[in-house]
């Protein structure tokens, strides 16, 4: 605010809130850097100030703690999709692989839209009501670990700065057509999170024929607790996230999963995602290799409208 | 601000027309301290409900003009604004929770958290009792193991390795009352079907569990010994024999309770214990309800029969204080009877019989005394008359009358045997024994 005169006033520090008067240089982002250690927090400033910049001489209110836990306003509240990918090819589609051209158009499509990719860590602080989000927050993710992922999403990824997760089945990792541990190592090393998807990709809630609950559940164990730990040692970053094998699970499933401490698992149930959505059946839209934008943007649902009032 | 006036117009036309709100904020900023333009955004803010953000700005008013005391009127009515609104709808969503409308009690638990992020309460019910729950806690109580709590969690004993896995328990090591235990909720196709006896055991544990003992043992009776599960039926027989009996020994129906504690087969924890006090009881409640009895009979006058009672009743228990002292107050009615009869001396017997100490019993014995004294007297006096009227027979007898009723008359005896001797040389005058 100009009125604060051309030359800087120190920041007022409150419990609640700084009184910072903005410098030259400065934006939104680099002023929830300072203050609130995390540039991409920039929209809470934003939208409690009604500013969509950081104008030298304006004195702005920054809020020290999310004003709207959950994304809770009096008009509805945020959801978060969780878009889901298998495959990507060169060229060629099909049902479950989605060529090179349609993944970049959709990334863009994203940055152009005003959707900000955030983290499968930053979804879940915002499920649990620990931290906001920036508005129109997204999550990408890749199922399986095929190589395709390297070779062409992750370049995709890097070049608009989009964070992502694969979810990974372990035996699957070193295949001809798959990730290796090597490849995604680096890609940890960029914003990508490795997670886990089981070790062989079973279906998860089927009892196998002739076999009795309890060996089941020790094959449960093994499948869930064996991969966890493999990805741990191979990725050196702790798994905490389960995307069930073709979204399917049940009760047992999640009881296991909690007893192995994921903090969260993911289906495939399209639709966005609630910050009181139930942890362990988060949903998960699946991007089809034929969807065109419209079909695409489809899945992007970032609030639903109710009087909360 | 006279001179900005123009000013102001033209930003405000200008900004208007640009249709740009954030425009405007900044602009409508320039013009205005940074104070008042916190003040007003805070204004916009509540009017669009938004209570947190306002109650902030108008904390930032409050640090830019620390006079103003505006602001914090502001910020207590915010507040309590805020309180109160979540407080309502948190009520609602509960309402409408036990209703079974989830949707309408998700709408309030929102709108609860919209106006109190920190409501533990609204936060709980959406993010758990508002889904369905995939496991279960519970705390282990007295007399569980494993195999109970499977059986009573999924009607399948053999799952109780399934709890342990859950808890990290070793399967062959005990339990112990108060630990928390996580019971996974199992989906329906996993579980095991029962059969159609194990079917009648579920439902009769199921009875037996709500407390309908007779028709728990009504369904356990249908299955036939030497059936699969009869074992299993037998202990469950044992365990709703044992509380029969424990209830019938609760309302003192000691004699039915050891009827249904022999129907429980020897070994039943407990059992020879439960027996040996229901004899016990038994016994007592005999001696109560004879003692009953003679309390009955002394309340409706009949002495002697109350005394009977009470005399057999410490003929086998001689230490009975209960029977002493019914015996004492049996006594001591019979002894005013006796006395209102006039029969002094048979109620003295009595009374002596008492405990002195009982009642008035020292008084009473003191003046029946006085009584057959006087009497005594009165009988001597009679005599002394008769004896000079030389008629001596009568006067033996009043003498003797005057003895009975004072054994300590010591004249009346010396004045007995001197008329006796009268009476003998009278005899020996007439008979000419005297020369």
């Amino acid at each position: 605010m100009s009125a604060a005169g051309p030359k800087a006033a120190a920041p007022i520090k409150t419990p609640d809130f700084f009184l910072v008067t903005v410098t030259e240089g400065q934006s939104l982002r680099s002023l929830a850097a300072t203050y609130l250690g995390d540039s991409g927090k920039w929209w809470q400033i934003a939208a409690l100030n009604n500013v969509s910049r950081a104008v030298p001489g304006d004195t702005l209110v920054i809020a020290r703690k999310d004003l709207h836990p959950g994304g809770l306003v009096p008009e509805g509240y945020r959801t978060v999709p969780v878009l889901a990918y298998l495959k990507l090819a060169g060229e060629k589609s099909g049902r479950l692989v989605v060529p090179r051209s349609a993944f970049e158009r959709q990334m863009k499509f994203l940055r152009d839209n005003g959707y900000h990719p955030v983290s499968i860590d930053r979804l879940m602080d915002y499920l649990e009501m620990k931290s906001g989000l920036p508005p129109k927050a997204v999550v990408i993710t890749f199922d399986n670990g095929w190589r395709s992922v390297y070779d062409i999403a992750y370049p995709i990824l890097k070049k608009y700065g989009f964070p992502a997760t694969v979810f990974i089945y372990t035996d699957f990792i070193g295949a001809p057509k798959a990730l290796t541990w090597k490849q995604l190592r680096e890609m940890a090393g960029h914003g990508i999170s490795v997670q886990s998807q089981t070790l062989s990709l079973p279906d998860l809630t089927r009892l196998p024929p002739k076999a009795g609950l309890q060996d089941h559940i020790r094959h449960l164990d093994r499948e869930l607790g064996q991969s966890k730990a493999l990805i741990r040692k191979n990725i050196g970053a702790p798994c905490r996230y389960l995307a069930y094998p073709f979204g399917k699970t049940n009760d047992l499933v999640i009881a296991i999963a909690k007893k192995f401490g994921y903090r969260a698992g993911f289906t495939l149930n399209r639709g966005s995602n609630p910050f009181f959505v139930d942890n362990f059946k988060v949903r998960r839209s699946m991007i089809y290799g034929h969807y065109d934008l419209t079909q695409f943007a489809k899945n992007l649902k970032v609030f639903e409208p109710l009087e909360l009032r | 601000m006279k001179r900005l006036l123009p000013l102001t117009v033209a930003v405000c036309l200008a900004c208007l027309a640009a249709g740009c709100s954030s425009t405007w904020t900044r602009l409508k900023a320039t013009i205005a301290s940074p104070a008042q333009h916190y003040r007003d955004l805070a204004l916009a803010k509540e009017k669009e409900d938004r209570l947190h953000e306002a109650i902030l700005l108008w904390k930032a008013v409050r640090r830019l003009e620390a006079g103003d005391k505006t602001a914090e009127k502001a910020i207590r009515k915010l507040k309590k604004t805020a309180r109160e609104r979540a407080r309502r709808h948190f009520a609602k969503g509960v309402n409408a929770y036990q209703q079974g409308d989830f949707a309408r009690a998700r709408l309030h638990f929102l709108t609860t958290l919209r106006y109190r992020p920190d409501h533990r309460g609204a936060l709980d019910y959406l993010k758990n009792r508002l889904h369905r729950k995939e496991q279960v806690s519970y705390r282990i109580r007295k007399g569980d193991s494993l195999s109970t709590i499977a059986y009573r969690t999924y009607k399948d004993a053999e799952l109780a390795p399934v709890i342990a896995y859950f808890n990290d328990l070793d399967p062959g090591r005990p339990i112990f009352p108060g630990k928390v235990l996580i019971l996974p909720t199992l989906p329906a196709e996993y579980l095991r079907p029962p059969g159609a006896i194990e079917q009648l055991i579920i439902e009769a544990r199921e009875k037996f569990s709500r407390g309908d003992l007779d028709g728990a043992l009504a369904l356990i009776g249908q299955i036939e010994p030497g059936s699969p599960h009869y074992k299993e039926a037998r202990c469950l027989a044992d365990k709703i024999y044992f509380r029969q009996a424990a209830e019938l020994m609760k309302h003192r129906q000691f004699w039915e309770a050891l009827e249904r504690l022999k129907r429980v087969r020897p070994g039943f924890k407990g059992r020879d214990k439960a027996m040996a006090r229901a004899r016990e009881n038994l016994k007592c409640q005999a001696m109560d309800d004879r003692l009953k009895l003679a309390r009955t009979r002394l309340e409706e006058g009949a002495y002697l029969e109350a005394r009977t009672v009470v005399e057999e009743i410490l003929a086998s228990e001689p230490g009975n204080q209960a029977a002493k002292s019914l015996m004492d107050a049996i006594n001591y009615a019979i002894a005013n009877q006796l006395l209102a009869e006039g029969k002094d001396q048979e109620a003295i017997a009595v009374l002596e019989t008492i405990d002195p100490a009982y009642e008035d019993t020292a008084v009473l014995i003191n003046d029946a005394q006085l009584r057959l004294n006087a009497a005594a007297e009165t009988h001597y006096r009679n005599g002394v008359k008769y004896f000079l009227n030389e008629e001596l027979e009568l006067a033996i007898e009043q003498w003797q009358a005057a003895l009975r009723l004072n054994p300590n008359l010591d004249k009346a005896r010396r004045d007995i045997a001197n008329a006796r001797r009268l009476l003998e040389k009278l005899e020996a005058l007439e008979t000419g024994a005297y020369r």
